[in-house]
């Protein structure tokens, strides 16, 4: 395991958590743009995990409460495709989980500002989190 | 307020339920539009959906998302009584967003897409999604009735 403060390698896959609501379970393309959709609070970016700092990509859901823990799906993403799409991951630590990153451009001013352009580089990530995703929700919603 | 859905004549670029007869396809510049039909959900769905979200609480998802409003929620409410009254197929999707709205998703043929997501009070964004080409954008703003 790598400790997060070593940088960020491009072999390296990034975790998104997914909530239930953004999954479409019947599609090739699972996982809905809308699972990188920025919150409110969101001003530095969409949080995600370096699994490389984990022993499991799962161990990521310690972030979450237990009793929303089961609504979580899990997908990786390489970072060699999100550099490719142009984004900056930046460390940003916190106390629970080791290896928390941001995807810096994708903040919620940024999102408000050009909805449209932003759309598609969320497709973009859910194809990419479609293509890896380590465990589908286990309660729907 | 109520809906303005003449603005961008939001009416005819959703596709129509096939199931009533005296409803036709729309069409989007010439080009009828048509649910693809594997995904097309049921109106009581979305409403029950609706219902559900209207009953979360800020941070929903165990990650600090904003729920929605009473009045964000019963203008969805509105828009999609009025949808469905217009003879409109039932979205694909009804979803909550994580900043506080809630977002209904039309799959329409040759893989474009129509989403209308309710950010405020009579007032959404609709986003028509093609394959081939940049996203449109397009927002409704609430129309204040007339006070006679």
């Amino acid at each position: 395991m790598k400790d997060e403060s070593e940088p960020i390698g491009l072999d390296e896959n990034l975790i998104r958590l997914i909530w239930t609501s953004y999954f479409k379970l019947d599609f090739e393309i699972a996982v809905q743009e809308r699972a990188f959709l920025p919150r409110n609070d969101e001003i530095d970016g969409i949080s995600l995990f370096r699994d490389a700092c984990l022993k499991s990509p799962l161990d990521s859901l310690e972030v979450i409460a237990d009793a929303k823990r089961e609504k979580y799906g899990v997908a990786l993403l390489p970072v060699s495709e999100l550099v490719a799409l142009g984004l900056r991951i930046e460390p940003s630590r916190i106390d629970k989980v080791p290896g928390h990153v941001l995807l810096a451009d994708l903040n919620c001013s940024a999102f408000k500002e050009d909805k449209a352009r932003w759309q598609k580089v969320q497709q973009q990530l859910a194809v990419i989190a479609s293509r890896n995703v380590v465990r589908h929700p286990m309660a729907n919603s | 307020m109520m809906w303005n859905l003449n603005e961008h004549d939001l009416l005819a670029r959703l596709p129509r339920s096939l199931g009533n007869p005296s409803a036709t396809n729309g069409t989007s510049n010439g080009t009828p539009v048509v649910a693809r039909a594997s995904v097309v959900t049921s109106w009581d769905e979305s409403f029950q959906k609706l219902q559900e979200y209207g009953g979360c609480e800020d941070d929903w998802d165990g990650q600090g998302a904003s729920a929605p409003t009473h009045e964000l929620t019963e203008s969805a409410w509105q828009l999609i009584k009025i949808l469905r009254a217009k003879g409109i197929t039932a979205p694909a999707w009804t979803v909550p967003g994580v900043g506080g709205t809630v977002a209904f998703e039309w799959l329409l043929e040759e893989g474009r897409s129509l989403e209308i997501e309710v950010t405020g009070p009579y007032s959404a964004d609709v986003f028509l999604d093609f394959p081939d080409r940049p996203s449109q954008l397009l927002e409704i703003k609430n129309e204040v009735e007339a006070v006679s």
